[in-house]
């Protein structure tokens, strides 16, 4: 079966897929998944993987893959130490994406993408989305989704058709697992499994069991202050329900009564993320959605590292959202960044403009000035020079 | 699910109408006029007008003609959230406004470099050069230049693969820039 005539059945698809998105109750439950286990080449789940292995190889050669060996050395750790016997099976790919998400494939790749790694605050809750995404693995929950919604002759023609947009960027990764998520999003009781199969990985390796609330429960709030809930894609393969809460806090004190049950690696996580943070963040703001970056930044200014970017960047988001009251918002964050110091050069800049354009003419020349100080290589500074030029022209 | 989500999907795969550009003059939406000495196939992509020799994904030049505020560089179909245009925006501003699109059009490892006053026709404007991978990790170059003049926004934007056809036009495109008339 091609692709192209894959794409060929589209609007039939379409039709199939609108009146199936509702599982006709649980589907049969499968055995778990062995390590070393690939589905015997009759089976319906080789075709199957056969398609996700082509998704795999486009996102193999893909601009968005970050390829820092100790990041991505980092991250193979944690899930090694999650699940030792699986270890070899799973390959990780770390995908430049700003929004939370982690996706575990029936084949065993593994997409982690780095709008989780900036949410998460410490080793503990990455362990958390890590070995919930493991569990899904584990119990081929995905396969027992694709089996139950429509068979696995029509999940894989709409594979075949996520898989084509792969091409269109990062919004294509977007696109293809909010389309998945659309008709292939787990059941409850499969969250309850996997979260469950999560928080027994998290605890053998030693983890602190109550971080796994916490950054569940920040996802949340991000999600209610987003300009556009609707995107918010971890949520659309991963329902989430009143009860998740409920389930996560039982777990949490069932684990919690165990001695050791102490790390949150803190330290260790900051150190592995801390270079790539500043582009993490500058992708955030490309988004514009300025309301669900607001709480990004609230929850990581609390928890206190690199606190001077931070409010640099909370700086940017008011400066680019530009609502009434946003640009005294914006300069009061620009002066909280350079007071707290490690704020970028661009933070003068920024100061800069906003001042400029406020009329003030003597703080905006002295921001320009402090930004060539600050970053006398900088890549605009014939532009700013201008700035400056015209800026003396107009005091006069 | 989100029928409009898989039709664009579907629609991205599909062929634009293109038509031949001759050398000679021509004018770009009623803002200004380009020369050229090669001849060029023209489409329209979102906002722009597109010109290409040996097809858009491998070099592209988009002609914007005063965009106004709120206006988009790109389609983002779905989206509600994108970085808009705003009739007030210095030069930095603008060539964050383009990078920004870039990215959030698919663009990865982004970067801006070199941004100085350039005039754009009798304008005050700005030209800027960039680098950035695309969605399969190929290599592109490309360089803008252009004006903001009555908060509205003229420019020229053009992109290419490094290793071939971005230096393949790009004299030709400094032609084009130079020969902008209002
Ligand atoms: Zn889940």
């Amino acid at each position: 079966m091609t692709r192209r005539w894959g794409r060929a059945l589209l609007p039939l698809i379409l039709l199939a897929a609108a009146s199936c998105v509702t599982p006709g109750g649980e589907p049969g439950a499968l055995t778990d998944i062995a390590p070393g286990e690939r589905p015997t080449l009759e089976s319906d789940e080789a075709g199957l993987w056969m398609e996700v292995d082509r998704i795999e190889n486009n996102l193999k050669t893909s601009g968005h893959i970050v390829r820092d060996p100790e990041l991505n050395a980092y991250v193979r750790d944690i899930v090694c130490r999650l699940t030792t016997d699986y270890c070899e099976d799973l390959r990780i790919y770390i995908v430049q994406v700003p929004h939370f998400n982690a996706a575990m494939y029936p084949s065993g790749m593994m997409q982690v993408w780095t709008g989780l790694l900036l949410r998460a605050e410490n080793e503990a809750q990455l362990a958390y989305v890590l070995g919930h995404e493991i569990g899904h693995y584990l119990r081929r929950h995905s396969i027992q989704q694709w089996r139950g919604v429509r068979g696995i002759a029509d999940a894989l023609v709409f594979v075949q058709i996520v898989a084509a947009a792969a091409g269109q960027g990062y919004l294509g990764y977007v696109a293809q697992l909010a389309a998945l998520g659309s008709i292939f999003a787990f059941s409850r009781e499969q969250e309850r499994e996997a979260d469950q199969i999560g928080f027994e990985l998290m605890a053998r390796a030693g983890y602190d069991a109550g971080e796994a609330g916490r950054i569940w429960e920040a996802l949340i709030e991000e999600r209610e202050a987003a300009d556009d809930p609707e995107r918010f894609i971890f949520f659309s393969t991963h329902p989430s329900s009143e009860e998740r809460m409920e389930t996560l806090d039982r777990l949490a004190g069932e684990y919690s009564g165990q001695a050791g049950l102490t790390k949150t690696n803190q330290d260790a996580f900051i150190d592995a993320t801390r270079a790539f943070r500043t582009a993490w963040l500058r992708d955030e703001v490309r988004k514009r959605d300025h309301g669900g970056f607001q709480v990004v930044l609230d929850n990581l200014i609390e928890a206190g590292e690199g606190v001077g970017a931070l409010h640099f960047f909370q700086g940017e988001m008011h400066r680019l959202r530009g609502d009434d009251g946003d640009e005294s918002e914006a300069v009061a964050a620009y002066r909280r960044a350079l007071e707290a110091g490690g704020a970028p050069a661009e933070t003068h800049r920024s100061l800069g403009l906003l001042m400029w354009k406020a009329g003030e003419l003597g703080e905006a020349g002295r921001a320009f000035e402090d930004y060539l100080a600050a970053a006398p290589e900088a890549e605009d500074r014939a532009m700013i020079d201008s700035y400056l030029r015209q800026i003396e022209g107009d005091q006069r | 699910m989100k029928p409009a989500l898989l039709v664009f999907l579907l629609l991205l795969a599909a062929c634009a109408r293109y038509s031949l550009v001759p050398p000679g003059s021509h004018e770009i939406d009623d803002a200004y006029t380009v020369q050229t000495s090669i001849a060029w196939s023209e489409t329209s992509a979102g906002s722009a007008e597109l010109w290409t020799v040996d097809g858009p994904s491998l070099e592209a030049v988009r002609f914007f003609a005063a965009l106004e505020d709120g206006d988009a560089l790109f389609e983002f179909h779905g989206r509600d959230n994108y970085p808009r245009f705003e009739g007030r925006m210095t030069a930095s501003e603008v060539m964050e406004f383009v990078v920004d699109s870039l990215a959030l059009a698919g663009a990865a490892n982004m970067a801006a470099t070199d941004l100085r006053p350039m005039k754009f026709g009798t304008l005050e404007g700005f030209r800027f050069e960039l680098t950035f991978l695309d969605a399969d990790g190929l290599e592109y170059d490309g360089l803008a230049a252009g004006a903001v003049a009555d908060e509205r926004l003229n420019l020229i934007l053009y992109t290419g693969t490094r290793a071939y056809y971005f230096p393949k036009y790009k004299s030709q495109v400094e032609r084009l820039i130079a020969s902008v008339r209002m």
